[in-house]
């Protein structure tokens, strides 16, 4: 007995010792700034900062923490909630807006840039307007009268017509479609034509297809869907950004619009690819590479991490903005966690990475960068995608929900679209039940808001 | 000095650790006490009540069937012998089920994705889950009814050869009988797990309430992400209430569904008609090619989609990895200890409650149900309670934070360690308690006799079970992944998401396959080293 006991004792003391071993230095000198956010590119290419900065700035130490979507979001809510202070810079997307905003859990541009001894913010006036106001202004919380900045655009987002060039430029496609059609085979500039294309290169018996949409649940069908939505006139609320509005505003879904775009985004499942309710961006993506889909609408985003190797880019496909005369404005931006012990350092970093060389920098590795200049540089506006994403941005137009409704909204959308596509409702009886549901939903936010 | 009595001790020992386990609750506790009005918007578009259904109606039928199934495979495999190589071999049914359910969600992702048929509708999603529940749980269940059926007294078997028993009857009166506590354990787990399923569903399928296939624990993290967006403490206090209601679902149809089980069994067992005997002849013996075929055919059925994954997606792309001894260490500390708990905590309970805790019956059933109870709980209040902790260990330190990830772990896999335990001393019998005790054998002499000398091996499977259990579990390794880098994290990380890479996710998966291959090749070894797996304690001290 008194051995086993020995032999306990000594297992147990090997094991606080490996523990022990596992944690690494505990003395560090240096200023840890922390970063959290979705494992895109976004973060990915800003690490590649990490080197120079830490060289340039000795006494910081740059912790990077890129996360899935959802655990991004709910430690990052969680770490505001409990004013635990883990994380200094929050890499988060217009939805969070509000909460961050109106919980007070972060800094706004004013409060941070008036401690700082002239401060660069030059490239503030290259920044894309419409992507900046659409993720990173918000009401003042006291003053909703007023708007703040409440922080940069890490990355400038919008969903691109994807097409394949092989298919396009293929002459007997072209011979084809001029005499079915009596005009020249070229990118749909309108939603008309979009639906055409769809239609002529949909062939059964050969696999080919015209379109690939995204009809997964979880925000990729909402947003896939809204730009059909804008494209016939449509709107969900009666507002500007994303993030405005409040429980007065107006819904406006249920409309003949709307409908026309859920008719017109259901009637194009003859020529789908794939199975639509799995379908997400990335295997939209690989669907694409397949080489048997004519468009589809990609995320800028994803599209150097998928469509760049070592060798180049994919040379198959070809990007345009997406039919119509709006694109969509999406993206995140860079929050400064109110509960940071060093918000003046994490200011600091986020100065450097909007400055135009380092964006430079970020763009060639991938990220969409949220200034116009950037996209002069001959590298960048090497990319195939590059000139298509750019014209994106200036236009704008198209501005996702981002106010405390709007995964309820996303949510709400995503069924009723869904189960239009397998048959149980109609279009118009889709809109109608979506429309009632939003606006029932909605007054129970606000007033959730209301009593906090 | 005041002498505690060996009996008291006990119990109060078991009391105490399920009031630490319970302890973690503490903050969806503090948060049930204070919910009101959120039962009015409850089901306000009836998506909850439909998804509640639907995951009862799921978990009814996925634990019915699995748990029959196999069994009935079990016991046909039952002319595999321990000692030889096909014994050995059938040792890798436990294979999937350490794979976990990430790891099982990508294998069936990748094989399932290129077939539209199980993307039609709601039914056939869940006919294909079917197969997947069957595939990561089921194989492990057939193994452990199989290690059961080799513990069937072989006096009693050769009873049962000398009478002529057919086969039928072979099965109702011997080998059932001894099945019967681990098939109520096993239907009760698998009706759980069926229930609470979402990460399988989510990523294979991606299922939601439009698709017709979104099941509670879906429903309940979707309302706790678009609420927080109002803020945390609401979405916690929201999810507190429907998973209540969800609870108390899982309980009362849980309690239906074991006593049903159990009429059910003691119907079948005592019908003479049944296995009848109107042909006089005795079982005949399989075939030995019989019992190879069904033999190769699970094998192949396990490695078939790992080798379809491997072979399909992977090619190799030079990228940084993630350090995994860090992980590998804290998991088997965590293993270690989890073991250790549920082991003595089960000892305590058995030798404490002698006659309750002898067998499966209707107050040992309460007992579990109270140990079960963390594992009743849906995963997004147990991710949102932790949370909630976090306030309590921020700005520890870094060994303190390793500690309570030890610990939690050792919490969030109480439930099923200690049940299966518990289950597993069931075989102990009381009269050798009884016998101990009269001759006044310490608690330390009891748990050593009869206890770990015949349950080293089942104990030894345990700590596998819990090591799987902890590097596969996603709601402590997400909230904690900044103190011990969490593999299940990095894993969803490339095959979720804007930066999915199949051939980085194939690569990960490797290493699971790997860990849980040697996890079954160590158990292999050393069971096979001892050329049994329990030995008996009988009142006359001489093992059988």
């Amino acid at each position: 007995m008194k051995k086993i006991s020995q032999q306990f004792i000594a297992i147990i003391i090997s094991g606080i010792i490996l523990l022990m071993s596992c944690n690494g230095n505990r003395t560090n000198e240096k200023t840890t700034i922390t970063i959290i956010g979705e494992n895109t590119a976004n973060i990915q290419s800003l690490m590649t900062l990490k080197e120079d900065y830490e060289s340039s700035h000795s006494s910081i130490d740059l912790v990077f923490k890129p996360e899935t979507f959802d655990d991004a979001f709910q430690k990052t809510n969680s770490d505001f909630q409990n004013k635990t202070g883990i994380y200094d810079i929050v890499m988060q997307y217009n939805f969070s807006l509000s909460t961050f905003v109106r919980n007070d859990y972060v800094y706004t541009l004013q409060d941070l840039l008036k401690n700082k001894h002239n401060p660069d913010t030059s490239f503030e006036k290259d920044i894309f307007p419409d992507t900046w106001k659409s993720v990173g202004y918000y009401y003042n919380s006291d003053n909703h009268d007023s708007i703040v900045k409440v922080g940069y655009p890490f990355a400038a987002n919008t969903m691109l017509l994807m097409y394949n060039k092989q298919m396009f430029e293929d002459s007997a496609n072209k011979a084809a479609f001029q005499k079915k059609y009596g005009t020249p085979l070229s990118m749909p500039t309108t939603w008309v034509e979009f639906q055409y294309l769809a239609n002529f290169f949909t062939n059964r018996e050969k696999g080919t297809y015209g379109v690939c949409l995204e009809g997964a649940a979880g925000g990729f069908l909402y947003y896939e869907w809204l730009n059909y939505l804008n494209g016939q006139g449509g709107r969900v609320l009666d507002k500007h950004y994303g993030w405005e509005g409040d429980s007065n505003t107006k819904v406006l879904l249920n409309s003949a619009s709307a409908v026309d775009a859920l008719t017109y985004f259901t009637g194009l499942k003859p020529f789908n690819n794939g199975n639509f309710t799995d379908v997400e961006q990335f295997k939209k993506l690989t669907l694409m590479k397949e080489g048997k889909t004519a468009m589809a609408f990609a995320w800028d985003d994803v599209i150097v991490s998928s469509l760049k190797s070592a060798t180049g880019f994919d040379n198959r496909f070809g990007f345009s903005p997406i039919p119509g005369d709006h694109s969509f404005i999406g993206g995140g931006a860079f929050f400064i966690s109110k509960q940071s012990k060093h918000p003046g350092e994490a200011m600091d970093f986020i100065l450097y990475a909007m400055q135009k060389a380092n964006q430079v920098k970020l763009a060639r590795n991938g990220l969409s960068s949220p200034l116009i200049s950037t996209y002069e540089d001959s590298i960048v506006a090497s990319y195939p995608h590059s000139l298509a994403l750019k014209h994106s941005l200036m236009r704008g137009g198209i501005y996702p929900e981002a106010g405390p409704d709007s995964k309820m909204i996303d949510e709400v959308l995503t069924n009723y679209v869904q189960k239009t596509w397998s048959g149980v409702y109609k279009p118009a009886k889709a809109i109608e039940l979506a429309t009632d549901e939003i606006i029932t939903n909605r007054k129970t936010i606000f007033e959730a808001i209301k009593e906090k | 000095m005041l002498k505690i009595p060996r009996t008291l001790l006990l119990r109060w020992t078991v009391r105490a650790a399920l009031i630490v386990v319970l302890l973690y609750l503490y903050p969806y506790f503090t948060r049930v006490i204070h919910l009101k009005n959120f039962y009015l918007n409850l089901n306000q578009d009836g998506s909850f009540m439909t998804a509640l259904f639907k995951s009862l109606a799921f978990a009814t039928i996925s634990s019915l069937a699995i748990g029959f199934f196999s069994l009935s495979i079990a016991f046909r495999l039952s002319a595999i012998t321990p000692a030889g190589y096909k014994g050995k071999l059938l040792g890798l049914l436990m294979l999937p089920c350490l794979l976990g359910n990430v790891g099982t969600a990508f294998i069936w992702k990748l094989l399932l994705q290129d077939y539209p048929f199980f993307f039609k509708n709601p039914g056939t999603n869940f006919l294909a889950m079917l197969l997947v529940q069957f595939w990561q749980y089921g194989t492990l269940f057939i193994y452990l009814f199989w290690l059961n059926i080799h513990e069937v007294d072989k006096r009693v078997l050769h009873y049962g050869t000398t009478i002529r028993l057919t086969k039928k009857e072979s099965f109702r009166d011997l080998y059932l009988p001894a099945c019967r506590n681990l098939l109520l354990l096993l239907l009760g787990l698998q009706f759980i797990f069926s229930f609470y399923e979402e990460t399988k569903l989510q990523y294979i399928f991606r299922s939601s309430r439009g698709t017709g296939a979104e099941l509670i624990s879906q429903w309940l993290h979707r309302t706790y992400n678009s609420d927080t967006l109002i803020n945390s403490k609401y979405a916690f206090g929201h999810v507190t209430f429907a998973s209540l209601v969800a609870v108390i679902s899982i309980v009362l149809l849980l309690v239906v569904l074991i006593l049903l089980a159990n009429r059910l069994y003691q119907w079948y067992s005592g019908n003479r008609s049944v296995g009848g005997r109107k042909k006089m002849s005795p079982a005949k013996p399989v075939h030995p090619a019989a019992v190879s075929a069904g033999l190769f055919f699970f094998v192949l059925v396990i490695l078939l989609p790992i080798i379809y994954a491997t072979v399909r997606y992977y090619h190799y792309v030079p990228h940084p990895v993630m350090p995994l001894l860090n992980t590998f260490i804290h998991s088997l500390a965590a293993a270690g200890c989890a073991t250790l708990f549920s082991v003595v905590f089960s000892i305590a309970a058995r030798a404490g409650w002698p006659k309750i805790l002898d067998h499966f019956n209707r107050r040992s059933l309460f007992f579990l149900i109270l140990i079960f109870s963390l594992q009743l709980i849906p995963p997004i209040v147990l991710l949102a309670s932790g949370y909630e902790w976090m306030k309590s260990i921020s700005g520890t330190s870094q060994f303190y934070r390793s500690v309570i990830w030890v610990v939690g772990q050792m919490v969030l896999s109480f439930p099923l360690l200690a049940s299966f335990s518990l289950f597993m001393h069931f075989n102990i019998e009381n009269r050798d308690l009884n016998y101990l005790n009269s001759q006044r054998a310490s608690v330390f002499e009891i748990a050593r006799t009869l206890f770990w000398g015949p349950m080293k091996g089942r104990y030894l499977l345990t700590l596998l079970i819990a090591f799987s259990l902890i590097w596969n579990e996603d709601v402590l390794n997400s909230i904690l992944s900044d103190t011990v880098p969490s593999f299940i994290s990095h894993l969803q990380r490339v095959i979720t998401g804007r930066m999915t890479d199949y051939a980085a996710g194939v690569e990960y998966l490797l290493v699971s396959v790997f860990l849980a291959a040697s996890a079954v090749a160590t158990w292999i070894y050393l069971t096979s080293k001892k050329n049994q797996f329990d030995g008996k304690f009988i009142v006359t001290g001489y093992p059988i």
